[in-house]
């Protein structure tokens, strides 16, 4: 009991909380745009993990980082361009395309990464994402080795926040995205594109989120496993619903879902009596209880989910 | 009346190719699929007959499938109860798991107490388990407006979490190397159809299952406010039918249906809870559903379909050395497919005649 009082445990327990919090923030925030457009992007999950294989894949064929990441965004752009194209141009209903996309991702990564790596892959190593200090600030004290010393890619995450927050809440386009999610036959009639907008939105999730994705098999975990996402690209979509589809929200959600995973396991390291599964279920018992209302009801935009049929007009 | 005539034509067509969308999804997903396999330098048609003869070549291939095929079929008819509602229930895994943990409650207390009858009650509990869990997603929604695709997909998480709490906690068997439970009382098993497989009782309940289903959207009451409500909520409460009590009636069954394939998995396959007794069987419920249309028959064949794709996965493995993961993405190209039937269709009339003809 006595180790919750050193320092050592916080900064370790708050590095880690941070590094957990990065692929969901980075789902998220894309998943918020698309939200907010009136998309609901329930293949986040199977975007990330495209983005794991063809990161991992991309830095294991080049061996150079940046190419790393760059497939990784490909990977999920590229099943955001079937899912816009399913959900904005054919109109099909939004939750089966995606609970289809996610299982087609679980199957073409795997067969993919045995073909490739053989039918019973070895962990393959690869030159990783390494943590990279910010001058002076990394020698603060206590805030220093939690903030300062992560990989670039939580840099990248976290300044993307506020950049969000600022398009989607001060700028033109930001407007036009949100206008699409609460009444698109207004936005179109004043003019909004609305394939448009819709498409870039579900492209901008699908790129966060394989880099999310990219974020996990290049950076702490460095290897890709069979559905290796684990369920994070559906937490991502409860971050997004307790952050109340805002980028400050979900980055609040997204260290505490963070949070609940790193004290998880150390609890378990430490071979505590408390049953790892209560920690591990309250974000979502807090998501259900956001959406319910009773600590300050999360409104959906109205036309979320909703395809938008442009003859009908 | 040359135009006319021409018009009847093309709408014939259009209602031939709409009705067998299911089969062209599946034919497509399965020529993609083949060239995906080329493309990985395997023989696509070894891969495939490979498949078919390991899902249904000999007695113990087939009864596999069979057995694949339950879980599915049963968490596809929960689902596809409440789909038809347009309650969007993406929570058929956390059912599942709840209606397990129920049946193995039951089946753990009653023991072969009540001899033969045992069986019934752990079913009975393997039911109400799903239908609590369902159902609470569809009262915070009906009283609430909880948007239920969120919340349905947080009990998964919470329910797999409940399970997992009891098999390491009060329900874990001692003596065991692993978290289970002890093994049911023979009685409280569904009984083994065929020796020397796991083929057992479960394809009965779950056969049994599709008609009750069947029957209950076709012929009785809630069936038709079910649909009532799926063709929209303005025109259910138009004709002074109770929404909100459909909606969550529709969880309370559609997850009792999903409890049943927890069940099925607990007292037919284990015949004791795992912490981990479903590979998704929740999610991929989903796309059997879809593929099924949502009909409760045309569901039993899809759900054989996947559930053949998945035990032949491992002989195509094993013979043609294709990953046995690729039948998902052949599962996951047949859905999308099937949801994008309207790229197939879209050149040919509208089955609703438009306000012109």
């Amino acid at each position: 009991m006595e180790a919750f009082l050193k320092e050592a445990f916080w900064v370790s327990f708050l590095f880690a909380t941070i590094r957990m919090a990065t692929p969901l923030l980075l789902a998220s925030l894309g998943e918020i745009v698309s939200e907010r457009s009136g998309v609901f992007n329930i293949g986040l999950e199977g975007m990330m993990l495209m983005g794991a294989f063809c990161g991992f894949l991309g830095l294991h064929l080049t061996d150079s980082l940046s190419i790393g990441i760059l497939a990784g965004m490909a990977g999920g752009l590229f099943l955001a361009l079937i899912s816009a194209y399913l959900s904005v141009t054919l109109g099909v209903d939004q939750i089966v395309s995606g609970i289809a996309l996610n299982i087609f991702a679980v199957g073409f990564t795997s067969s993919f990464y045995r073909i490739i790596f053989g039918l019973t892959p070895p962990q393959v190593e690869t030159s990783r994402m390494f943590p990279l200090g910010i001058p002076w600030l990394e020698d603060l004290p206590f805030i220093g080795p939690i903030l300062f010393k992560q990989v670039p890619l939580v840099y990248v995450a976290f300044a993307l926040v506020p950049l969000l927050w600022f398009i989607l809440f001060r700028t033109t386009i930001g407007l036009q995205v949100r206008s699409l999610g609460e009444h698109p036959l207004a936005a179109d009639i004043a003019g909004v594109r609305v394939a448009q907008i819709r498409y870039l939105s579900v492209l901008l999730a699908g790129s966060f989120a394989g880099l999310g994705g990219a974020y996990l098999s290049l950076g702490p975990l460095n290897l890709f496993s069979d559905n290796m996402i684990a369920g994070r690209g559906f937490i991502a979509l409860a971050v997004v619903i307790f952050g109340r589809l805002n980028p400050f929200g979900a980055l609040g959600a997204a260290l505490l879902f963070g949070a609940a995973e790193a004290l998880q396991l150390r609890l378990q390291a430490m071979g505590l009596d408390i049953p790892y599964q209560i920690l591990l279920m309250l974000p979502y018992v807090a998501t259900v209880v956001a959406l319910v209302g009773l600590i300050g009801k999360t409104r959906l935009p109205a036309a979320l989910g909703v395809p938008y049929n442009e003859s009908n007009r | 009346m040359v135009r006319l005539s021409q018009k009847r034509w093309r709408y014939g067509i259009a209602a031939a190719v709409q009705a067998l969308v299911p089969l062209w999804a599946v034919l497509a997903a399965l020529i993609v699929g083949g060239f995906l396999i080329a493309a990985t330098g395997a023989n696509p048609f070894l891969a495939y007959r490979s498949l078919v003869v390991g899902a249904f070549g000999s007695v113990y291939g087939l009864s596999e499938t069979v057995a694949r095929t339950c879980p599915l079929l049963l968490a596809a008819l929960g689902t596809a109860i409440c789909f038809r509602a347009k309650v969007y229930n993406i929570g058929a895994e956390g059912q599942l798991y709840i209606g397990a943990l129920m049946a193995t409650v039951t089946a753990l207390w009653i023991g072969d107490a009540l001899g033969p009858l045992s069986i019934l009650l752990v079913i009975a509990g393997g039911f109400l388990g799903g239908a609590v869990w369902g159902g609470l997603a569809g009262f915070l929604k009906a009283r609430w407006g909880a948007n239920e695709i969120i919340t349905t997909i947080m009990f998964n998480y919470i329910g797999i979490y409940v399970a997992g709490l009891f098999v390491n906690g009060p329900l874990r068997d001692p003596e065991g190397e692993f978290p289970w439970t002890p093994i049911f009382a023979t009685s409280a098993q569904l009984p083994k159809l065929l020796g020397g497989t796991r083929l057992h009782a479960g394809a009965l309940v779950a056969l049994a299952a599709s008609i009750i289903v069947y029957l209950l959207l076709r012929k009785m009451i809630i069936g038709y406010e079910i649909r009532v409500v799926g063709e929209g909520e303005r025109v259910a409460r138009y004709g002074r039918i109770p929404v909100e009590r459909i909606i969550v009636g529709s969880m309370i069954l559609g997850g009792g249906f999903a409890g049943l394939a927890g069940m099925n998995e607990v007292a037919g396959i284990h015949r004791r809870m795992l912490e981990h007794i479903s590979p998704g069987f929740g999610y991929t419920a989903i796309a059997v559903a879809l593929l099924g249309e949502l009909h409760p028959m045309k569901i039993i064949l899809a759900a054989f379909l996947f559930g053949a794709l998945e035990i032949g996965s491992s002989a195509m493995q094993y013979e043609a050395k294709v990953p046995a993961a690729m039948v998902l993405v052949i599962e996951g190209l047949i859905v999308i497919f099937v949801v994008g039937r309207s790229f197939l269709i879209r050149k040919l009339p509208r089955l609703q005649p438009s306000p012109e003809t």
